[in-house]
């Protein structure tokens, strides 16, 4: 169920759960500080000729660790299809992979001495911090939102939202049975016509311009609380049982959309993620080879 | 007639469930609504949808809302069958069969098109993941990668050879080609702006870069026709010798740069190219205090003094002057200002004098102000001229800068008015020239000292000759005569005696006057350049104390001090700031001893780094330069 007191998520936090963002009290977060500390703290101290870049002893060590580091990081794909636990377990490797990714923002940011162009070098920064930015996005994402998600579906399975959507449709379709034509189109418009998603933007939206359903709803409420009080009467009871149908499956498609978006939200970051991650190890080697070949 | 409503229902294994229910009418209504003797419940159905009459032989289907009957294959609102027939209708998803059977007529029922739901569990994928909504992980990253390995590893690779095929030998010919090209895809390794020299062979990385995985040789640079000649600071051993410890990372560098074949003393590793277009010359004080601020230490052997800021740890400047004046020889000495040195030019020149408002230059200053354009008083700039490049000065001459007042005329032909002038620069002509000129006298002396048998002489000269021995006495008269002006020119008064020291002749013969050896300094501090045009917003006299030297011997070269009342290091505010590079060269080629990279046979350099083709040795002498110079100037004086 969700979980409204504080206090108690804390606890069974600490009793049952322990984030990968809270590994062994945030050991890699320190690890990750004081990998940053020393680099900022050497850069400032040390004053090579004519000035800092990649190519000084220091941008050299800088830029070694830091693709070391992203190989190391890349690894984590590959980790991750085999969970094991103890000392490496796979939560101290995101743990790890967490951290030492952020650090790598100080890192390669020294490394390159703030010389920036329209070159291989300059992209390959430019992915390493794409893909730092995706990935923290998901850190953020994972912590906030399944949480969220979690409430909105109030334990329901995806499967069981289909069902009951479907089960709707199929109440709404008896309760519309004895209603007028027009009242029936726009009832049977909201049970084909509904459009659960969309595309990217409709997803990360969580709603749907135009919704069959709730046109449907609009349009049978002002039949119900407007217009013709002969038709209420007529089909009083038949119209109001297929309103309040109809609010229900809006109300479920409010969550199930909502859902989608949750999901999207933690889904999407990935998609950035992985692809920007090759494409950085592609820029990385010629950056590196362009370095050597004209060393 | 009646009627037999038969509904029919499947199993899911397909046996059939009829139920019948005879109705007694002659017409059965069709629909949705529940009143209805054909109930259909669905919504394609309206609720009174049609109605089927047995008329006699025939059966009737009359639509009765707007929503048709499919019969026979199309849509209509009426159809009349023979009874006798079976016939088939469609309303919504029912079929509904019309046949007779006995007595009665049979509407059979069934819905043939299921109803579908429109979620399926199976959609559930498509539903809730992104994974259909976007393009997947893998064919982004798999399109990204390889655009990069075409892009920015096979094309550059691809140029870098071609280019290298074109012509090794003469690399910057195909920058010429390429120039028609225009940027190319291999720039995206370039990984800095080039320097502003170096822009135009930014799309030429064969230029320098002439084999992979191998750095800039210096032979690259110092040949090609771009810094052919260019020499090294000093001996590949003193410049190692002379640099501080390496730091544990530079240590590491060096070790990988040594096995990398990488020179650490190359060109490149102070001239460091893609670091953005204000250049690749080092100017930073550090560079230059990294070695110079504690070289004693490590360089035990150099006479040069420590130094690390123009403000905080310079020395005071060292002119080198002449100790000894000397016309092919002169003894200079490096002497600093701190130690009050002495110039000894062998002249005498008293620049207080000259320089005075009301005293007998200035009046003659004044006199001669229509004929040389001198203000009210003399000038600095009335005597010194800068050279062409307007940094330094041209060394002072006799004739140009000291003969406008100080005439050496010596005689003014009293018939014609031509005025007989001296010969600078050469005493024993300027004596046989006066002994010339009162021996031809000698002659008019004879000539005009015969009174032809009058008792009554002509008035001067020739009034002193006795008649009866008249040739010998205007020769001897002659003689005296020379000899006599001869010793006033050399002496007190005297052109030569107002600015040169006279040698006495040692048996008192006026003949055999001379003056002392001379020798200038063309440039006190032969190491640098002082520019004075960029200086020409002040007063000489700012920074010479000309106005209160008394004697030629003063060395009127203003002190460190006086430059650090503007200048000072390169990190000041307030000030200008300065560093080394302002006075000194890095790569001096013009002053010895900064450049002596004569036996390179143990640097790596020994046939790249060029031999100096003027080197001039001087045993004994620090400083040679100082020596041609001085010689130079000696030759002008001889010359004239």
């Amino acid at each position: 169920m969700a979980r409204k007191n504080g206090n108690k998520r804390t606890h069974r936090d600490d009793a049952q759960h322990e984030s990968f963002l809270r590994h062994k009290n945030f050991m890699y977060l320190k690890w990750a500080l004081f990998i940053c500390l020393i680099s900022i703290v050497a850069y400032f101290l040390i004053d090579p000729t004519p000035r800092h870049n990649g190519g000084t002893w220091y941008g050299y060590t800088l830029g070694t660790i830091g693709a070391l580091l992203i190989v190391w990081l890349t690894m984590l794909g590959i980790r991750k299809r085999a969970i094991t636990a103890g000392k490496w377990s796979l939560k101290g490797w995101t743990s790890a992979h967490v951290y030492l990714g952020l650090s790598l923002t100080v890192i390669a940011t020294l490394h390159t001495g703030f010389q920036f162009g329209w070159n291989i070098h300059t992209l390959a920064y430019a992915l390493m911090m794409l893909v730092i930015i995706s990935g923290a996005f998901g850190i953020y994402f994972y912590a906030n939102i399944p949480r969220a998600m979690s409430e909105n579906r109030a334990e329901t399975t995806q499967a069981e939202m289909i069902q009951l959507l479907n089960s709707l449709d199929d109440q709404l379709e008896d309760a519309a049975r004895p209603l007028s034509a027009q009242y029936v189109a726009a009832v049977q418009s909201a049970i084909n016509d509904t459009k659960i998603t969309g595309g990217l933007f409709t997803r990360l939206s969580g709603r749907v311009n135009k919704c069959a359903t709730a046109r449907a709803l609009a349009k049978l409420r002002d039949a119900a609380e407007g217009s013709g009080s002969a038709m209420v009467d007529q089909y009083g009871e038949d119209l109001s049982s297929a309103i309040s149908i109809l609010d229900r499956k809006s109300v479920m498609l409010n969550r199930v959309r909502r859902h989608i978006r949750y999901k999207s939200l933690l889904e999407l970051w990935l998609y950035i993620h992985v692809p920007a991650t090759i494409f950085l190890l592609a820029a990385l080697t010629a950056h590196i080879l362009s370095v050597f070949f004209y060393w | 007639m009646t009627f037999i409503i038969r509904k029919i229902r499947r199993r899911p294994n397909g046996q059939e469930v009829v139920r019948d229910q005879p109705v007694n009418k002659t017409e059965l209504t069709v629909g949705r609504a529940t009143e209805c003797d054909i109930y259909l419940p669905d919504l394609t159905v309206s609720l009174n949808h049609a109605t089927i009459e047995a008329a006699g032989n025939s059966i009737r289907v009359q639509a009765t809302s707007d929503r048709p009957v499919k019969a026979k294959g199309k849509f209509g609102t009426r159809f009349v069958f023979p009874a006798k027939d079976e016939n088939t209708i469609g309303i919504g998803p029912y079929q509904i069969k019309i046949y007779k059977e006995d007595d009665s007529i049979v509407v059979a029922t069934e819905r043939t098109e299921e109803k579908t739901q429109m979620l399926q569990p199976e959609d559930e994928e498509k539903i809730f993941s992104l994974k259909k909504a976007v393009i997947g992980k893998r064919s982004h990253a798999w399109f990204w990668a390889l655009v990069t390995v075409f892009v920015a590893i096979a094309a550059p690779l691809y140029y870098f050879y071609s280019d290298r095929k074109a012509d090794v030998a003469n690399p910057i010919e195909i920058r010429a080609d390429q120039e028609l090209i225009g940027t190319r895809v291999d720039q995206l390794w370039l990984s800095g702006p080039m320097s502003l020299a170096h822009t135009s062979l930014a799309d030429n990385c064969n230029a320098c870069h002439l084999n992979a995985f191998e750095s800039v040789q210096d032979v690259t640079c110092l040949s090609s026709g771009c810094h052919d000649g260019i020499r090294n600071h000093a001996e590949q051993d003193d410049l190692w010798a002379s640099k501080p410890p390496l730091s544990a990372g530079e240590e590491i560098l060096r070790s990988v740069a040594q096995f990398t074949g990488k020179n650490e003393m190359a060109c490149g590793s102070c001239h460091m190219e893609h670091n953005g277009r204000e250049g690749v010359i080092l100017t930073s004080e550090g560079t230059c205090n990294d070695c110079h601020a504690d070289m004693d230490t490590r360089l035990t052997d150099t006479d040069l003094i420590n130094v690390s800021h123009f403000d905080v740890d310079h020395p005071n400047f060292r002119p080198t002057v002449i100790t000894e004046p000397h016309f092919d020889n002169p003894v200079t000495a490096r002497i600093s200002l701190d130690d009050n040195p002495k110039s000894y030019s062998g002249l005498k020149f008293p620049h207080d004098i000259h320089l005075e408002a009301d005293g007998a230059v200035a009046k003659q200053a004044m006199d001669l102000a229509d004929e040389w354009g001198f203000d009210e008083v003399l000038g600095c700039e009335d005597c010194h001229q800068t050279n062409a490049a307007g940094a330094l000065f041209l060394p002072v001459n006799m004739e140009q800068n000291c003969g406008m007042c100080h005439s050496l005329a010596f005689d003014q032909d009293p018939e014609t008015g031509y005025i007989r002038t001296l010969r600078h620069g050469e005493p024993q002509d300027v004596i046989a020239s006066m002994q010339d000129f009162y021996n031809s006298s000698a002659a008019r002396l004879f000539d005009e000292s015969n009174t032809g048998g009058s008792t009554r002489r002509r008035p001067g000269d020739v009034a002193q000759l006795r008649e009866d021995n008249r040739l010998v006495d205007s020769l001897l008269f002659a003689s005296d005569r020379a000899r006599q002006r001869v010793a006033e020119i050399f002496n007190e008064g005297g052109a030569c005696y107002d600015c040169h020291v006279i040698v006495e002749p040692e048996d008192g013969d006026p003949l055999k006057y001379d003056i002392s050896h001379v020798s200038l300094e063309e440039q006190f501090m032969p190491k640098t350049v002082f520019h004075h045009e960029s200086h020409d917003f002040m007063n000489c006299l700012d920074c010479h104390e000309a106005e209160t030297s008394d004697s030629a011997t003063d060395v009127l070269l203003p002190g460190i001090d006086n430059c650090l009342d503007c200048h000072r290091s390169e990190t000041t505010v307030n000030f200008i700031p300065s560093n080394c590079l302002m006075c000194h060269e890095y790569h001096d080629d013009t002053h010895q001893p900064f450049m002596t990279p004569d036996d390179s046979s143990r640097t790596r350099h020994a046939s790249v780094w060029p031999k100096r083709d003027d080197e001039i040795s001087v045993a004994g002498s620090s400083l040679p330069q100082a020596v041609t110079v001085t010689a130079e100037a000696t030759n002008i004086l001889q010359d004239q």
